[in-house]
């Protein structure tokens, strides 16, 4: 047993040897320690960059591209990286190297890198690489460098260092760039332009303006583009004055479209005071040439802008010109240009006509609502199309007032549109209006009525719909109300009471042509309480309300009915019956489902046995596409034989190319093959071929 | 109709600077291109230069060719022609993309339309100055390989074209601001190809989400999985193919020897030339986020990603990421590489998944997907497909679905991700002045230097 004292002094050495360890951690992990790290990191890394050539291994690149982007918060680690790329770049390292830490310095870069960069101006060869270092390093030393540097170059060097002052927008080169202006070589004549263009002094404009007195050519192109870029730099400064007499000048000289485009722009954003003024000079003048800018610069002012010149010149555009300043109004939503904007609905032109209606989808207000009804009634095509959008995207609750208000008093074409709108719009209040319209005299008000009540009515109506529709003697407005109560029905939250107040007419009407629209009504809900009245009306001695019972079944929403139909598909004598209950049957069969693509194979190869004619066999063959498995796809290709059935079966083999997930290349290549050869269509070939190719090289 | 109302759309489009030369391509006017049969007259029609023509430059140009009232007059690459494009933008009847195969279907697709043997009318250049440089020309199509996205589409602003450039808009987020600038300053259309904006149903979607169908949206959920195998070892340095220009395709980026994958589909793999799936896909999902957010000219203030890259071959675009940017309403978008393919928007009250690409959509409640949006809710409208919709902003000279700064601020939130991936930042974005605050560093890498003699 170790005593006490014992104890104690173990226990204090091996408090010491802790302290030890840790602190020797500690000082190991240091940041002075890591940055130390670091930088032998950087150094081994150089050694191995320095003989780095193209199309070698970039690891040591990355690693050590990893290595100056740590260090972007660690001023003493970058300036001590810095350096080390500084001595690199004055060894015999290779040119590829070179080029990759001048990147690096470019980020790092500080003033310190100057002398040793400016150097590599000297050398064609490295001038590029320099110049990259060089124009992102914030320190002054580099201005004066690259000024120096200047008066040494010739050809791309020389522009190379005239690009890169204009980048850096070097203010103390503006005289020996005003000079280069005039140099022999138009590289660097043109690169001087620019670059004064860039520095953006009135000084430098004051060059700019001399130079193009005799310049010509690209020269005189890139002056004026200068030109317009001091000018926007001379207005962001503040010399708005100096900037507008330089646009002035370029607007009223013969030079090129685009610059006097540029200067009316300049013009425009920098004394909008006079800007309508202007640009209505401009569309009364006779340069043509500006009118579409013109029109298009009114998006630059402000909306409280008195646009009323504009607006009353607006008939006297061309028609291009009145077309887009419509679309301006529409816009920019100047309401001040409402009355113009109706007048034009009327235009002889259709273009100015539909940008006209277009506009007051914005601008309109409820007295439009029955003037773009009557247009939306009268014309076709892209006008209606035009009309019925904007009637439609009116905003307001007025407007939903006032169409209601207006459906009752309009003739019934304008009425159809009004009831139309409703729908579009989605008015809630409107259902009571919409049932009395579902009555009306007009065929075609009665169908949009019971189209928008599909969108509008409320599942406690359903009781109202149901009555109207008993008392519809069309059989084809029938079938619209049928779709409409199918929908209205469905926005009860509570399923199970969908189809009772259907259930609720069916047992107290005896009229089969309406008994039959109340069984379709029931397919379509698909309640289960339904399903067994479905199943009693197939034993109906009505052939009709049996093949009623037949649809509603086929529609059915999941694959419940699968068997009743498969059953009449066998045995029933009818053949209309028959047809229909095998429709029914592939119909169910396509149905999302999760059966097994084996099982699914067996239920349509039943149908296939019941087909009794090529027709029916195709209708069936075009289910197997909906199917995933390779078992399918060998299946249906059997079909492929058959030269009646052939176009069917590759069309499903198409469409499981896209989603068999268990691929069997070889078999696969070789059901493609043989459509390939036979196929008719010559997309389906040359997609087969690609397809082919492709599994061949995997 | 006094001289001004007789203007036609072409005029319109144009204004005074058409001269003969506007009329004078195609070489050969088919009888359907003077208006006969229903078709559209050359007065009505916009006429089109095509800039990029690999594979979905080449799917594209037979978009707008398709539309009747387009005339494709002059074609640009600095390839002649390769069978190297990848296979997934492999056409019918060819195994080959870039300029002369491209030139190709145009020439045959109009001699068809037309019944004539052949079709001369299409003009083929190398050089993009040049084909910009025609003033019968309204619109081009900007389908480069990513660096060239920026610089491309601001000459033809310039030039006073209007452009339908693929996404992402540009390569970095101050080539996206200059697009921005020179399209405004010229007054151009310009149409992002981020098209999955133009989807009806996520139109749909966007409309329930703004409507607070959904409830009070606090989460967005991107995900973002990679098709293509990246993890591919060092490329052997080869001799430049005979066609291709590859100092031009190059461009401004680093002078640096060719290789078989740094060119053609595979560019988008290295940062150079594009951003790997972070740009290329999230300029479609990451886009609606902001469409539904209703942040089109702005986007989130704290970016945050870590990600994994290749570290030895050519590829250097991340791979597996997981992000979160936070926008100044609280939102939360957060993303990875987990399938499928899609955005989903979480509210207090459900939910809405839009599948990526097609515009699915999957909702929580189920019955969302058939309510209807009301008179007085917000609309965002619906796009006639993205091609048509460019033409017919092109034609009223309206914004179209897409604009510039849309397909900008979209692009500066997937370059921001790529910067915090790489940088390993959590970063502080201002969408106001658009600049990383926390980092002098990062903030650096919203722009990149251009080779001689190309600058910004």
């Amino acid at each position: 047993m170790i005593n006490m004292k014992k104890r104690v002094v173990l226990v204090a050495i091996l408090a010491v040897m802790l302290l030890l360890a840790n602190l020797s951690f500690v000082a190991a992990n240091a940041p002075e320690d890591q940055d130390g790290k670091a930088l032998t990191q950087v150094q081994e890394l150089l050694k191995q960059i320095k003989t780095y050539d193209f199309g070698q291994s970039r690891v040591s690149l990355t690693d050590l591209d990893a290595l100056v982007c740590s260090s972007l918060q660690n001023a003493e680690l970058k300036a001590q990286i810095e350096k080390e790329l500084l001595s690199f770049l004055q060894t015999d390292a290779s040119f590829a190297g070179k080029q990759f830490i001048c990147k690096e310095l470019s980020i790092i870069g500080s003033k310190d890198a100057t002398p040793v960069l400016a150097k590599l101006l000297q050398d064609e060869k490295t001038a590029d690489i320099a110049l990259y270092a060089l124009e992102r390093i914030p320190a002054p030393e580099v201005d004066k460098a690259l000024l120096n540097a200047l008066d040494k170059s010739t050809g791309k060097v020389k522009t190379g260092i005239v690009n890169t002052l204009g980048q850096r927008k070097t203010a103390q080169a503006t005289e020996k760039l005003g000079k280069l202006l005039a140099d022999a070589d138009p590289m660097v004549a043109q690169a001087a332009a620019a670059a004064l263009g860039k520095i953006g002094t009135d000084k430098a404009a004051e060059l700019l303006e001399k130079s193009l007195q005799t310049s010509t050519g690209d020269l005189h192109i890139r002056s004026l583009d200068a030109l317009l870029l001091c000018a926007d730099n001379l207005a962001v400064g503040g010399n708005t004055a100096r900037a507008i007499a330089i646009y002035k000048n370029l607007f009223a000289s013969k030079e090129a479209v685009p610059v006097r485009t540029a200067a009316l722009r300049g013009l425009v954003v920098n004394d909008k005071a006079n800007a309508v003024a202007l640009i209505l000079s401009v569309l009364k003048s006779d340069d043509k040439a500006h009118e579409a800018a013109a029109i298009s610069m009114l998006r630059e002012l402000p909306q409280n802008t008195d646009f009323t010149p504009i607006i009353d010149h607006l008939p006297a555009l061309s028609v291009p010109g009145q077309v887009q300043l419509l679309s301006v109004f529409a816009e920019m939503n100047i309401t001040a240009a409402h009355d113009a904007v109706v007048n034009t609905t009327r235009h002889s032109d259709e273009s100015v006509r539909i940008a006209a209606l277009t506009a007051l989808a914005k601008l309109g207000t409820a007295d439009d609502v029955v003037l773009l009804a009557q247009i939306a009634a009268e014309t076709k095509g892209a006008e209606q199309e035009a009309a019925r959008s904007s009637l439609y995207l009116l905003p307001g609750a007025v407007i939903d007032q006032t169409i209601i208000e207006k459906i009752s008093l309009v003739e019934n074409k304008t009425r159809v549109e009004l009831v139309k709108s409703v729908g579009e719009r989605n008015i809630v209040s409107s259902s009571l209006t919409l049932l009395k319209t579902s009555t009306d005299e007009d065929r075609s008000v009665r169908r949009d009525s019971w189209r928008a009540l599909a969108l509008v009515a409320e599942p406690e109506q359903v009781n109202e719909l149901l009555q109207i529709l008993v008392k519809e003697q069309d059989s084809g407005l029938r079938k619209e109300a049928e779709k409409t109560i199918v929908t209205v029905a469905q926005k009860n939250a509570d399923t199970d009471k969908q189809d009772k107040p259907v259930l609720d007419i069916l047992a107290k009407t005896s009229d089969p042509d309406i008994k039959g629209s109340l069984l379709q009504i029931l397919g379509k809900i698909g309640n289960k309480h339904s399903l067994p009245i479905l199943r009693e009306t197939l034993k109906d001695k009505n052939p009709d309300l049996q093949a009623h019972a037949i649809r509603a079944l086929s529609g059915w929403p999941n694959v419940e009915p699968l068997d009743d139909l498969l059953q009449v598909a066998k045995t029933s004598q009818d053949e209309t019956h028959r047809i229909l209950a095998l429709r029914g049957y592939v119909d169910l069969l396509k149905l999302e489902n999760k059966r097994p693509d084996s099982e699914s194979i067996e239920l349509y190869l039943t149908a296939m046995t019941l087909a009794q004619d090529v027709n029916e066999k195709r209708m069936v063959l075009s289910g197997f596409g909906t199917l995933r498995s390779m078992l399918a796809m060998e299946t249906v290709a059997k079909y492929l034989d058959d030269p009646a059935l052939q176009p069917e079966a590759e069309a499903a083999v198409m469409s499981l190319l896209r989603s068999v997930r268990e691929r069997n290349s070889d078999k696969m290549i070789e059901i493609l093959t043989k459509i390939k050869n036979i196929t008719q269509n010559d997309e389906t070939r040359e997609f087969c071929t690609m397809i082919i190719d492709r599994m061949k090289d995997n | 109709m006094n001289n001004q109302n007789s203007m036609n759309r072409r005029q319109f489009l144009k204004g005074a600077a058409i001269t003969g030369t506007a009329f004078s391509f195609p070489a050969i006017i088919p009888s359907s291109a003077l208006g006969h049969d229903g078709h559209t007259a050359p007065s009505e029609r916009i006429v089109m230069g095509c800039i990029g023509l690999g594979g979905q430059g080449t799917y594209n140009m037979q978009a707008f060719m398709n539309q009747p009232d387009v005339q494709i007059v002059a074609l640009c690459d600095v390839n002649s022609g390769s069978d190297d494009y990848d296979m997934l933008y492999q056409f019918q009847g060819s195994q080959s993309a870039g300029l002369l195969p491209a030139k190709k279907r145009l020439d045959d697709y109009y001699a068809e339309q037309t019944g004539a043997a052949d079709h001369m009318g299409c003009a083929t250049f190398h050089d993009f100055r040049e084909l910009l440089a025609r003033p019968d020309i309204d619109a081009v199509t900007v389908c480069t390989p990513d660096h060239w996205h920026g610089l491309v589409s601001i000459a033809a602003a310039k030039a006073g074209k209007d452009i339908y450039c693929e996404k992402p808009l540009t390569n970095t987020i101050a080539e996206g601001r200059a697009v921005c600038d020179a399209v405004g300053r010229y007054k151009r259309i310009l149409q992002t190809g981020s098209h999955e904006r133009s989807n009806h149903s996520v139109r749909f979607a966007v409309e329930l989400i703004r409507n607070g169908r959904i409830g009070k949206l606090h989460t967005i959920r991107v995900n973002m999985p990679l098709d293509n195998d990246v993890e591919i070892p060092p490329q052997p340095v080869l001799p430049v193919p005979k066609g291709l220009d590859y100092d031009f395709w190059l461009g401004p980026t680093p002078a640096v020897p060719f290789t078989k994958k740094r060119t053609h589909f595979w560019w988008r793999y290295q940062l150079e030339y594009g951003g790997g799936e972070m740009t290329d896909r999230g300029a479609h999902i990451i886009d609606l986020a902001q469409l539904a957010l209703d942040m089109d000219n702005s986007g989130p203030v704290e970016i945050s990603a870590s990600g994994r890259a290749p570290r030895n071959g050519l590829f250097n675009t991340f791979v597996d990421y997981t992000f979160q940017c936070t926008y100044t309403n609280g939102v939360k978008l957060y993303g990875n590489t987990n399938t499928p393919r899609g955005i989903k928007f979480e509210g207090d009250k459900g939910s809405i998944f839009i599948y990526i690409h097609g515009g699915r959509l999957e909702a929580n409640p189920a019955s969302l997907l058939t309510d209807k949006i009301l008179p007085g809710e917000i609309t965002i409208g619906r796009s006639p497909g993205h091609h048509r919709d460019f033409l017919e902003a092109v034609k009223i000279r309206r914004q179209p679905m897409a604009t510039a700064e849309i397909g900008h601020r979209t692009g500066t939130i997937c370059h921001l991700l790529n910067i915090a991936m790489q940088t390993g930042l959590k970063l502080q974005w201002d969408p106001v002045t658009e600049h990383i605050t926390n980092s002098p560093e990062a903030d650096k890498m919203i722009k990149r230097p251009m080779r001689a003699p190309w600058h910004l």
